[in-house]
């Protein structure tokens, strides 16, 4: 993968369990409701579909360097 | 070629993805509503001056005091044995996953039937204003098993857990959104 893997994976999971936490105690979902276990297994998903499409960034090495005419 | 396959499994994941939260959403609640049985019963909330009887539906959830006396009353319907006669139950807590049973009674009586009151407190770490909890009593006694489920909330705001939950949200998702960059070297 381009982007970070293990990142994707461990925020993506925290991030849903903080979402299905906050939902809760602000009323959203029912306790028994199976957003609460879902949400954060969307979340591992959500952090490997970002690890895998790396849409931010470059490397500076790599960066598109322009064409030096070398007299 | 490479840039299209690239793009489309990118793009079903996260289809995928949705789906998968809005049918969370969607979904009801793991447990229905259930009324089981010849029992009755009621609850009554002084402070809150709110009523529960078995016929509660749990869509309907009652919101309650963090601090209140209740009076109870219940009966099984039947009549009274002439020698003590066994019976059990519980209260169990509907959880994302599985149930929580937190009191259980047993023993042998001759009655069928009960009331009285009873004072609580929550504790300080129960939050407020939260979502509904489904509760379910069961009662098993002379052949008969009476399930009764009811849905409750404590009446306040989640305060500083509430508060605390909201900017993990907001730290890891920025997290999973900084998965996206790419690492050192990678075009």
């Amino acid at each position: 993968m381009r982007g970070r893997p293990i990142l994707g994976v461990l925020s993506g999971f925290m991030f849903g369990l903080f979402a299905a936490a906050t939902l809760f105690l602000y009323g959203v979902v029912p306790l028994a409701s199976s957003a609460l276990w879902i949400l954060p297994i969307a979340g591992i998903l959500f952090g490997l579909v970002m690890a895998w499409w790396a849409p931010f960034g470059g490397s500076p090495d790599t960066a598109g360097a322009a064409d030096v005419d070398d007299d | 070629m490479t840039s299209v396959l690239r793009g489309r499994p990118a793009l079903l994941a996260s289809v995928a993805a949705a789906i998968v939260l809005v049918w969370s959403f969607a979904a009801p609640p793991a447990h229905a509503e259930v009324f089981q049985g010849g029992c009755t019963g009621s609850a009554t909330f002084e402070k809150a001056n709110v009523t529960v009887t078995e016929q509660q539906p749990v869509a309907e959830p009652v919101t309650i005091l963090p601090e209140d006396s209740v009076r109870y009353e219940g009966s099984t319907g039947q009549p009274e044995t002439n020698a003590p006669a066994p019976f059990e139950g519980g209260i169990t807590v509907a959880l994302p996953l599985g149930n929580w049973t937190f009191v259980t009674w047993g023993g042998e009586s001759t009655r069928t039937s009960a009331d009285g009151n009873y004072a609580y407190t929550l504790p300080g770490f129960v939050p407020r204003g939260t979502g509904p909890v489904e509760v379910t009593a069961t009662h098993t006694q002379g052949g008969q098993t009476c399930v009764v489920a009811a849905s409750f909330a404590v009446e306040g705001s989640p305060g500083p857990l509430g508060v605390g939950a909201a900017a993990g949200t907001a730290l890891f998702a920025a997290g999973t959104l900084a998965a996206g960059m790419k690492k050192r070297g990678v075009a």
